[in-house]
């Protein structure tokens, strides 16, 4: 067996290794489109301290907000219903298989001809690609709560709002929140194809006209705080799940260690 | 569904809201209906759909194998899990632009940027599989004298390939939004420029029939997907009546 | 001491057989019925598929009294349970709790499940597990909490109350599950095969703590399992179904001296009598 201070350098030093050695690769490198990392972080902080910042990175990070509240305000209580009831789901899930697998990308249009380019069609195009995987996570997620724990809810006495507050929606937190971590990764795309799209505001907008200038350095510096926009979302999502679901995870341990 | 479609025609029909924007259901069948004669449409699906396949096809080359392999060696597994992760919270469609640089708006493009795209969910599901295996399935395996290979080969690999499965679903899901957006963002040939050039001819009716057409294209592969998996996990308690 | 003595001291026969089902007739001023079946039938499906789980099931319960109903697996004793307690609609018959007839949970009875796992919620606390019913009832959080820590040191589980369930043994949940029956001081205590997945030793302590706490509580309790002894061990009267369709087959007054002991209850000439009486009922079955 290897010994766990290996194991642990490999973890956290295998994307750091990674990093620096595109520092040191890229350093003085002459190619045209893989400029110097030290270049482009250069350039990533002069953009992003400049006009650029209030003009593109606002706007996209208060539409994504936005559009993502929207998609969990819409998509939580609805699934609760279609999990709750088979006649709804049996007629609604046509609808949603369907407009679920529409690519994001190709909806695109109706948006930018029924908005315009701006706030609401980045909005509605956030919302409409972040809602599909909360809405049949949620489904999935009611639908399997344990029968026996809405049994055992009701013979105590609780009435259905109290069976929903107090054990249908707990259970079905861990699967609502694996739909909302892959919902979150859709909508930052999302995000970025309406910038790109409506080239007007955004960050998706700053990296297409970067790239349509030629401007490689820029283009990488857009890059750069698309990723960490991401990397930043996704870990305040991370860590916001293990408050909330500290108790599942040791539980699971538990039925794992049980068994 | 019925109910959806009929809201859709009178909300056009009605004013609600101006059929410029929105074309009523029966005149964006006819633009489909005349659509489905021009060439152009499949030559165009097929240019998007055949980037797709190729890109998979190597995503399914490399990340299923890589992801096995963590299960035999624990460095491999803690040298990937992090960096994997890491970047799998980058929007790909963030590397569009970067790849217009390097390829051009060619199919080249296309299939990197599927990529790029479909193998980090493969992965990390793949690697999830193969580390959660019962130990007590290999403990029995190994009371009962199995080699490391065949443990890999009789416990793991069957253990893995549920979430293999999920994983190739979602590659192949994601991986087609990248193909068809590709087109749609940079131009070039594909089913996403065929939209775009509706649009910009101002045939709003057309717009919606090849967004239909894509609508259906998307439902068509993941069907296919989950019939695909129902065949080859028919063992396997998921795929069980009642779930 | 006579092994043939009732808690209430009357002198019974071992085998009361089907025309004295309700032996309590004779003394209708010393028992009050909580719970009265009569002619209760579930059928599932229908046409050539219904499946007669219940048939026409009549019996009744005694306040105070603990009652076992003991049958062989698959028989329909779940289903029974449910339709006391108010989970399931009896395709005919009826079902009286305290005088009211059930039509959906009744607000006098409370279940212990057999799988614990699955009926404590692995979210909340031991505590907030055993006093969640008493919150939804609008009892205050410092009342409710008091009951509940009560209702946990009654069960043996005092200093456990912020643990979470899964942090806990199997026996000590069930432990939990029981305690959240008795603080919420049910009339009717149901209790669903509550140790057919704890370890042989566990269960003979969950047993006497049941019968501790209904002789402190005064509870009525009905207790369905599959094992004869347990039956016998713990029951003032034991029912014995058959199988499908289920009816009552037996009903038979345990005769055993109270309290009940591990080792020499079950060395009684009685006990081996009704244990030996119930097992040939049920085998004849076959």
């Amino acid at each position: 067996m290897t010994s766990p201070v290996v194991l642990r350098t490999l973890r956290f030093g295998t994307p750091l290794g990674l990093l620096a050695f595109w520092w040191f690769w890229s350093n003085g490198s002459e190619s045209l489109y893989f400029p110097p990392l030290s270049d482009v972080l250069d350039r990533f902080v002069e953009v992003w301290t400049g006009p650029a910042f209030r003009n593109d990175l606002v706007p996209s990070v208060v539409r994504f907000v936005v559009g993502f509240a929207l998609a969990l305000i819409i998509a939580i209580p609805l699934g609760t219903a279609f999990g709750l009831s088979s006649r709804l789901r049996r007629d609604a899930l046509p609808l949603t298989e369907f407009s679920r697998s529409l690519p994001v990308a190709a909806i695109v249009p109706i948006p930018l001809l029924a908005f315009g380019p701006g706030f609401g069609m980045d909005v509605s195009l956030i919302l409409f690609s972040a809602i599909f995987p909360i809405l049949l996570a949620t489904t999935d997620g009611v639908r399997g709560v344990d029968p026996q724990a809405v049994e055992t809810a009701r013979v105590y006495g609780l009435n259905m709002r109290q069976v929903l507050r107090e054990v249908i929606l707990p259970a079905a937190m861990p699967p609502i929140f694996a739909g909302i971590r892959v919902a979150l990764a859709i909508g930052i795309s999302a995000m970025v194809i309406a910038g790109m799209l409506s080239s007007s505001q955004g960050i998706g907008a700053y990296v297409i006209l970067a790239q349509q200038s030629f401007d490689v350095l820029g283009t990488w510096a857009g890059l750069v705080m698309i990723g960490l926009l991401g990397i930043v979302i996704n870990g305040t999502f991370l860590l916001i799940q293990s408050r909330v679901l500290a108790w599942h995870t040791g539980w699971r341990r538990a039925a794992k260690e049980g068994s | 569904m019925a109910l959806a479609l009929t809201a859709w025609q009178s909300l056009s029909m009605t004013g609600v809201v101006s059929p410029r924007d929105v074309p009523s259901f029966t005149a964006t069948m006819r633009a489909l209906a005349s659509d489905v004669q021009n060439a152009e449409l499949y030559t165009s699906i097929g240019h998007s759909v055949s980037a797709w396949l190729i890109g998979i096809a190597i995503v399914l080359v490399v990340a299923v194998p890589l992801g096995l392999l963590t299960a035999l060696s624990r460095p491999l597994y803690e040298a990937m899990l992090f960096t994997v992760e890491g970047v799998r919270t980058i929007p790909s469609i963030a590397a569009l632009p970067v790849l217009v640089f390097i390829y051009g708006i060619s199919p080249q493009l296309t299939v990197v940027l599927v990529i790029f795209t479909a193998v980090w969910p493969l992965l990390i599901q793949t690697m999830a599989g193969a580390h959660d295996v019962d130990p007590i399935s290999i403990q029995t395996a190994q009371v009962y004298g199995l080699s490391r290979f065949q443990i890999f080969r009789q416990v793991t690999l069957p253990s893995a390939l549920p979430y293999t499965m999920t994983g190739i679903k979602i590659a192949a899901n994601i991986g087609l939004i990248v193909a068809i957006a590709a087109s749609l963002i940079v131009g070039g040939e594909g089913l996403g420029a065929l939209i775009v050039s509706a649009a910009g001819a101002g045939r709003v009716d057309l717009m919606y029939a090849r967004i239909v057409v894509t609508g259906l294209l998307g439902l068509g592969v993941s069907t296919l997907l989950v019939l695909t998996e129902r065949r080859i996990l028919r063992w396997h308690s998921s795929q069980r009546i009642g779930r | 001491m006579s092994t043939t003595t009732n808690k209430s001291g009357e002198t019974v026969m071992g085998n009361v057989d089907d025309s004295d089902f309700h032996p309590i007739d004779q003394h209708p001023a010393a028992r009050e019925r909580v719970v009265e079946v009569s002619g209760l039938s579930v059928v599932y499906g229908a046409g050539s598929d219904a499946v007669h789980t219940l048939k026409d099931l009549t019996f009744s319960v005694d306040r105070g009294e603990l009652l076992c109903i003991v049958g062989p697996s698959g028989c329909g004793k779940t289903t029974l349970l449910k339709s006391v307690c108010g989970l399931l609609v009896p395709t005919s018959g009826s079902v009286t709790v305290a005088g009211h007839a059930v039509d959906g949970p009744p607000p006098e009875v409370a279940l212990v499940f057999q799988d614990y796992t699955r009926s404590l919620m692995p979210w909340k606390t031991v505590l907030d597990n055993v006093i969640f019913p008493l919150r939804a009832k609008r009892m205050s959080r410092a009342e409710s909490r008091s009951v509940g820590l009560q209702a946990l040191d009654q069960v043996g589980l005092g200093g456990f109350e912020s643990k979470y369930p899964w942090q806990l043994s199997g026996g000590m949940q069930q432990r939990v599950a029981i305690a959240r029956g008795v603080a919420y001081q049910p009339e009717v205590l149901l209790m669903d095969e509550p140790f057919a997945s704890v370890d042989a030793q566990t269960r003979a302590e969950l047993e006497d703590l049941v019968l501790e706490l209904r002789r402190n509580l005064g509870m009525t309790v009905i207790f369905v399992t599959h094992d004869i002894d347990e039956s016998v061990y713990m029951g003032d009267r034991v029912i014995v179904l058959s199988s499908r369709p289920t009816t009552v087959k037996e009903n038979l007054e345990v005769g055993l001296p109270v309290p009940r002991d591990q080792v020499f209850t079950k060395q009684e000439p009685e006990f081996v009598r009704l244990r030996t009486d119930i097992a040939s009922s049920i085998r004849s079955q076959h």
